[in-house]
């Protein structure tokens, strides 16, 4: 599973057989109400299932200064 | 998880509802005009400036302000102030022009070195290593008094700025931790307290708006926005208290909400309270640049004189 956490702009390779966007998160130490989960292109929420072969991109809702 | 009011498949879930893209679309944009609205924040015969950085909460602010007043048939105009940092605001700008130039909006750009001389990036080090000030007190305020004179220049009667509901939380927030109650009577979607010709009444209409929202709004509508932080946030006590008031959230879903409603409960108590304060002292006007202030010296000219800035003269 391709993963892209935006906010340090890092790509990560995970492997998992199915997850779900809550526990990606919970995985990464990342806070979901500072960002959406994009999955192959498509915002989703947190209970989405999430598969191996998907492209996951974490974008952070917290910007500017 | 579905959409509350369809059977699409949800892309946000939040204030007790699931939306669809075109359902959270119109949420949006339902919630950002019954604010303006019911809050009288833009009327017939304002000329609207909009304070705009080209982050995603200031690109979906001169959207949505934008799409009112051509609805209302009210003049609108954009407003950018370049810092001078580089990497970040050189980028954001980049983005700015692309929107305006997309959504026929037209945009005035006044810079730090233009005004004051010199850029933030050259001026904070000195900031720092002399006078002890952190860069953001600086940037806040030459930013802060540029935003309110180039409006007021261009003959502005509004200042919109992007600020939303999780900025509202985190200033309360600020505030109450350092003793500032004045400061949060002159918050809330119209900010002030005084009138005074000087100052461009700002006003904000993504005040109801969740960070999280807006980012949606501005990925769903596909402006063209990218992930910017800027270099010196890891000194500001401001992204203290947003990671806190974050780590909440998470534990509570809708405290954020629970504290800007609560704020607004208080306000017009705050505001009678501390306008009786101000209304017993008379405005003073800055000896250097005539601006009102508290002082002989408004805080902006004090700043670039204990700083040395020399200002180019055109």
């Amino acid at each position: 599973m391709k993963v892209f956490v935006e906010k340090d702009s890092r790509s990560l390779n995970l492997k998992f057989d199915k997850i779900t966007g809550k526990q990606l998160l919970e995985n990464l130490k990342i806070n979901s109400s500072t960002v959406l989960i994009v999955k192959n292109d498509e915002v989703v929420l947190e209970d989405e299932i999430l598969e191996n072969d998907d492209d996951i991109k974490i974008l952070s809702v917290v910007s500017g200064g | 998880m579905k959409c509350t009011k369809c059977d699409k498949k949800a892309v946000y879930a939040g204030q007790g509802q699931n939306y669809c893209k075109s359902h959270f679309l119109e949420y949006f944009e339902s919630k950002v005009t019954k604010t303006i609205s019911r809050n009288n924040l833009l009327e017939k015969g304002d000329k609207v400036c909009v304070a705009t950085s080209g982050g995603k909460d200031s690109l979906a602010v001169l959207y949505m302000t934008n799409l009112y007043c051509k609805k209302y048939d009210i003049e609108c105009f954009a407003l950018a102030i370049d810092e001078g940092i580089a990497g970040y605001r050189d980028h954001t700008l980049d983005d700015l022009r692309i929107f305006c130039e997309k959504y026929d909006v037209k945009l005035h750009v006044v810079s730090f070195k233009d005004k004051f001389g010199d850029t933030l990036d050259n001026i904070k080090d000195k900031a720092i290593t002399e006078r002890n000030k952190k860069p953001c007190t600086v940037c806040g305020i030459f930013r802060r008094t540029l935003l309110n004179r180039s409006a007021r220049e261009l003959g502005a009667t509004k200042l919109v700025t992007g600020h939303n509901l999780d900025d509202e939380a985190q200033s309360f927030m600020m505030n109450t931790l350092l003793g500032n109650m004045s400061h949060n009577a002159s918050l809330g979607p119209i900010t002030g307290l005084s009138n005074n010709d000087k100052f461009v009444a700002r006003v904000k209409p993504l005040y109801f708006m969740l960070e999280k929202e807006t980012r949606l709004f501005a990925l769903l509508k596909g402006f063209k926005v990218e992930f910017t932080e800027c270099p010196n946030i890891n000194m500001s006590f401001r992204a203290v208290i947003r990671d806190e008031i974050n780590a909440i959230e998470n534990k509570m879903p809708g405290a954020k909400n629970g504290i800007v409603n609560s704020f607004l409960e208080i306000l017009p108590l705050l505001k009678e309270h501390y306008r009786e304060k101000k209304q017993k002292r008379t405005f003073n006007y800055c000896k250097k640049c005539n601006d009102a202030c508290s002082g002989e010296v408004c805080n902006s000219c004090k700043l670039e004189e204990e700083l040395s800035l020399v200002k180019n003269v055109n």
